[in-house]
C-alpha cells in the first residue's frame, strides 16, 4: 500500500520522528519504496541537508511556522498528487490534530494513540490504549485512506548508511496567509530547556522574545514591537 | 458572548481494582457500579469558561449526551451560572464514537442555538479518542485550539488563548468563533457553587433532547468498529543482573541496559 509519512520540522526532534515511524514501518512490513515523507519545516535558512526519512521519496515543505490549517490545507492538496491509502504521523500534539482533521477532509478514517496495526486487503487493525491506559482495544477501520497517529517507542537510530530519499520535492509555502490567527507571539519555549538559543539569562524579562528564534530581544523593543499589534 | 461548554459524566476509573477490569460478553468494560464524575479535562474547560466569564458578560450554555445521572451533575452547573443546561438523552454505547458526538454538537450549534465558541475538554476518561473537538471543528468549519490551558477576552469578537505546543507555550489572540480543547490545565479545579444558588438552581429544569442515532445526525459517520478489548498487563519484565561485587554488577548493568538507550538519546 502506498503511504506518506509527515515528519514535523517545526517541533525540533526530526531525528526521533524518524526512527520511531522507520521502525514501525518495518514491523509492518510496508516497503520503503512505496512511502513519501512530507516534511514540514520552518527553517531559517532552509534545511542545510535532507534528514534521514523512513521512505524513498520525500516532499520538503517550507512554512513560516506551524500552523495546522495551513499543513492541513498543503496535505490536502498533495493529496491527490500522492495517492497514498495511509497516513502516518507522530502521536504528539501536532501529529494528532493533524491525523484528525486530514482524515475527515479526505473522507477517511482516523485513529490517534495507535500502537501497532496490521494491513488485512482495504480494511485496515489497530492497537490502541483506552480506559486511560488500563485496557488495549482493536479497532477495524473500514474506509480509507487511514490515518494514523503513531504511538512513539524509542526505536533505535536509523543506519548510518541509509541512502535518504531519492526522489525530492521542494515547496515553498510560507506565503500562504494564516487566517486563523489575528496574531500570535513566537512560541515559549518550556522552562530549562538547554537550546542554544535559550542557554542565555531569562533575566530580560518573562515576556521577552527568546527561544528557538534567535538571540533574546531587549524588553523595550519587543514592547515596542509587540503593543500596537495589540498582542499583549 | 454565547460559550458552549461541553461535558460528559464519566465513570472515576481510579476507583476500579484490577480485578474489576473484565471484559464482559458485549465486549464492554462494566463501569456501572463506579461513581460518576465530569470528565477531568471537562472539568477544566467549564472552571477556564467560569473565569472568562467573570472578566466579561457571556452566555453560559453546558450540553451534555446521557441519562438521569448526569442531572445531579448539571443542577451544580446551573448553580454555577450555566443557562440553560442541555441534555441529549441519547441511548447505547457512545464510548467510541467520537464521530457521532462531534456530529451531535454540530447539528445542535446549527439548528439554532449560535455560539462564538465551543469549549471541552480534549479527551474522555474511558473513550480516549481525542477526537471530537477535532472533528467537530471540521463540520462547523471553524478554526481549533488544542491543548488550551487559558483563554480570555481580547476585544470584541477576540480571544487570547494560551495553549501549550509541541515546542513549548504559544499565545494567540484568535478570531471568533472557535472551537478550544481543554488539556491539562493547572489549577483549574471546578469551584464548588453556594448553598443559596444551589436552592436556586434546583428550581429550574434541565432542557432534555429527543434521542437523535445514527443516521438521524447530519454528517455522521462511523468508520471504525470496536473488535477486541483485552486488559494490559501492568508488571514490567523484569531481568536479574548478577556479578560478582558492585563494580561488576554496575558493568553489566551499564552494558546490558543503558548503553543502547543512552547512544539512541
Amino acid at each position: 500500500m502506498k503511504h506518506v509519512v509527515v515528519m514535523n520540522g517545526c517541533a525540533g526532534d526530526l531525528a526521533a520522528q524518524a526512527r520511531d515511524l522507520g521502525d514501525l514501518l518495518g514491523r509492518t512490513g510496508l516497503r520503503r519504496q512505496d512511502g513519501t515523507t512530507v516534511l514540514l519545516h520552518a527553517g531559517e535558512p532552509p534545511l542545510p541537508r535532507m534528514p534521514q526519512v523512513p521512505t524513498a521519496s520525500a516532499v520538503r515543505v517550507r512554512v513560516s511556522r506551524y500552523q495546522p490549517e495551513q499543513v492541513l490545507d498543503i496535505l490536502e492538496e498533495l493529496a491527490p498528487r500522492l495517492g497514498a491509502g495511509l497516513y502516518l504521523f507522530v502521536d504528539d500534539l501536532a501529529g494528532r490534530e493533524l491525523a484528525v482533521r486530514l482524515g475527515r477532509r479526505l473522507g477517511g478514517t482516523s485513529l490517534t494513540g495507535v500502537r501497532a496495526f496490521d494491513l488485512d486487503g482495504e480494511t485496515l487493525h489497530a492497537r490502541k490504549a483506552v480506559y486511560s491506559g488500563h485496557m488495549e482495544a482493536t479497532f477495524r477501520l473500514g474506509r480509507g485512506p487511514f490515518c494514523l497517529a503513531i504511538v512513539r517507542a524509542g526505536a533505535a537510530l536509523l543506519p548510518a548508511d541509509d541512502p535518504g530519499p531519492v526522489a525530492l520535492l521542494d515547496l515553498d509555502r510560507r506565503q500562504a496567509p494564516g487566517w486563523r490567527a489575528a496574531s500570535a507571539c513566537p512560541i515559549r519555549p518550556r522552562p530549562g530547556w538547554r537550546t542554544p538559543a535559550s542557554s542565555w539569562p531569562r533575566a530580560w524579562g518573562s515576556r521577552t522574545a527568546t527561544g528557538r528564534h534567535g538571540w533574546p530581544r531587549s524588553p523595550r523593543r519587543s514592547a515596542r514591537n509587540l503593543a500596537p499589534a495589540g498582542r499583549w | 458572548m454565547n460559550v458552549l461548554v461541553c461535558c460528559k459524566i464519566v465513570p472515576d476509573l481510579d476507583r476500579l481494582s484490577e480485578s474489576d477490569w473484565l471484559v464482559q460478553d458485549h465486549g464492554q468494560v462494566d463501569t456501572g457500579f463506579v461513581r460518576t464524575m465530569v470528565n477531568p479535562y471537562d472539568e477544566s474547560a467549564l472552571e477556564l469558561t467560569l473565569r472568562l466569564a467573570d472578566a466579561a458578560p457571556a452566555r453560559m450554555t453546558t450540553l451534555t449526551l446521557g441519562g438521569g445521572q448526569a442531572e445531579p451533575f448539571l443542577k451544580t452547573l446551573r448553580a454555577l451560572g450555566f443557562d440553560p443546561t442541555v441534555r441529549i438523552e441519547a441511548q447505547g454505547d457512545w464510548r467510541f464514537c467520537p464521530d457521532g458526538l462531534a456530529a451531535l454538537i454540530a447539528a445542535y450549534v446549527q439548528a439554532g442555538h449560535p455560539q462564538d465558541l465551543v469549549v471541552m475538554g480534549r479527551q474522555s476518561a474511558d473513550g480516549d479518542n481525542g477526537k471530537t473537538p477535532l472533528l467537530l471543528a471540521e463540520a462547523l468549519g471553524w478554526p481549533c485550539i488544542t491543548e488550551c490551558i487559558g483563554f480570555e477576552a481580547a476585544g470584541p469578537g477576540r480571544l487570547k488563548v494560551t495553549s501549550r505546543v509541541d515546542a513549548g507555550r504559544q499565545i494567540q489572540v484568535v478570531r471568533l468563533p472557535l472551537v478550544l480543547a481543554v488539556g491539562n490545565a493547572a489549577g483549574s479545579t471546578l469551584r464548588v457553587p453556594t448553598l443559596k444558588s444551589r436552592m436556586q438552581a434546583g428550581r429550574q429544569r434541565t432542557e432534555v433532547l429527543e434521542p437523535a442515532l445514527g443516521p438521524a445526525i447530519p454528517g455522521f459517520r462511523q468508520d471504525y468498529v470496536l473488535e477486541r478489548l483485552t486488559a494490559i498487563r501492568r508488571r514490567r519484565a523484569g531481568r536479574m543482573v548478577t556479578g560478582a561485587d558492585g563494580c561488576a554488577l554496575a558493568q553489566a548493568l551499564y552494558q546490558d541496559g543503558l548503553k543502547q538507550r543512552l547512544e539512541n538519546l
